[in-house]
């Protein structure tokens, strides 16, 4: 069972701009060529694509029978999460990047820590594991409870979206369009949209837990509907308006909770404007 | 998943770079990264890419050294050039031995489509 995490979090720039690149320096990138990395590698495509294990799990998933393999391993995947102190010294584990968090107690007979994946480490996931589609599958499966706009409405978004619900994974390589040169300002809506979830994303960092790292999360997968799709077509149609209508009018959820970020945004813009108006100069 | 072609990037700026890479990728390209002009001159040779995207101000080897050094060996290199500040001079030289385009940073996604599916062969 996935608990969300009430603790603080680091917010969605930090995953961009420090937990990725640290990530990518400490564990390498897509594959991996020490046995330290592939470790951790391993850690991560378990959590991902079984949930929530504890180390003795994971160690039995790779040696089902032999109990003195299943035991060096437990101590070597438990050292590689926590970290280690040797004389005194704290060399940092995966846990320490926000990657995995302990999700709970396990209630078996040896019970240790229940690991899972945070936030972050779906992400981290999507940018490096190389998952399949049904890999990706499995992980949405595995995590629908701490992301639940999306995560947990993937059947449905399959159904609607097709292949493109997979562009979740460029937000896991850091897409966050927080450089907003990179988006051509003749897409109105989406420039509007994306802006303003720039400045709710930074304006959140005081008081983040992932709960509120899953509705940001969520709202750039939302969001971004306005555009991929219309950036991957040649013709000038509305095509991301009307995807994202098409999601948004078959669950009455979506629809309201999106519907309050526009609002939101709108409100927003309007004292924006005001504030500009009021320069006496004009 | 077959892909469009392949695209080397080289940049030094590791935000620009990355940018460029991951979208490139989604547009269905296969991308090559470099750091600086060196490794691009070599990761060419290695892998032949379609297309060149090249960063003017770069250590080790710049823009228009790496393109020189590449255009040597293979004339017929597809290479645009990126930029946050013009030096015109170098590139028309550049230009008359059939570089491409010179694009000012910053650009947009819609551009870097634009460009990578019109002069980008497998």
């Amino acid at each position: 069972m996935v608990i969300p995490y009430d603790g603080k979090m680091p917010s969605l720039m930090s995953y961009k701009y420090y937990i990725r690149p640290t990530a990518h320096q400490l564990y390498g990138t897509e594959f991996p060529k020490t046995q330290h990395r592939q470790n951790i590698h391993k850690i991560l495509k378990m959590l991902a694509l079984k949930g929530p294990l504890t180390t003795w799990d994971m160690a039995k998933i790779r040696f089902a029978t032999d109990s003195e393999k299943i035991r060096s391993k437990e101590k070597e995947y438990r050292r590689l999460l926590v970290g280690r102190t040797d004389r005194g010294r704290h060399s940092d584990g995966i846990i320490d990047l926000n990657i995995v968090l302990v999700d709970s107690k396990s209630t078996k007979r040896n019970h240790g820590n229940v690991y899972r994946l945070s936030l972050f480490g779906i992400l981290y996931c999507l940018d490096q594991m190389n998952f399949s589609e049904k890999e990706v599958d499995m992980m949405a499966k595995n995590y629908k409870i701490i992301l639940p706009l999306v995560f947990g409405k993937w059947e449905f978004l399959k159904s609607v979206l097709g292949k493109d619900v997979y562009n979740i994974s460029l937000l896991g390589k850091g897409l966050l369009f927080d450089d907003l040169n990179i988006i051509s300002i003749k897409k109105d809506e989406f420039y509007e949209l994306i802006s303003f979830f720039g400045i709710k994303a930074n304006t959140l960092t005081g008081s983040l837990n992932e709960r509120k790292i899953a509705e940001i999360i969520s709202l750039w997968f939302y969001v971004t509907l306005l555009y991929f799709p219309n950036l991957m077509t040649d013709k000038k149609s509305e095509k991301g308006q009307k995807i994202l209508y098409k999601v948004l009018k078959k669950d009455r959820d979506l629809h309201k909770w999106f519907s309050d970020f526009i609002k939101e945004a709108s409100e927003f813009y309007r004292k924006r404007l005001k504030m500009l108006d009021s320069i006496s100069i004009v | 998943m077959s892909r469009k072609g392949t695209i080397l990037v080289a940049d030094d700026d590791y935000a620009v770079l990355d940018t460029t890479c991951t979208l490139l990728e989604f547009f269905g390209y296969n991308v090559i990264r470099c750091k600086n002009g060196l490794e691009a001159v070599v990761k060419y040779r290695e892998h032949r890419p379609g297309l060149v995207f090249l960063d003017v101000k770069m250590p080790k080897l710049d823009g228009y050294e790496t393109f020189f050094e590449i255009e040597k060996e293979f004339p017929k290199a597809k290479i645009i050039f990126m930029t946050a500040h013009a030096d015109y001079s170098e590139w028309r030289k550049a230009k008359d031995r059939n570089a491409l385009e010179l694009i000012e940073k910053p650009y947009s996604a819609e551009e870097l489509k634009e460009l990578a599916d019109k002069f980008c062969s497998k």
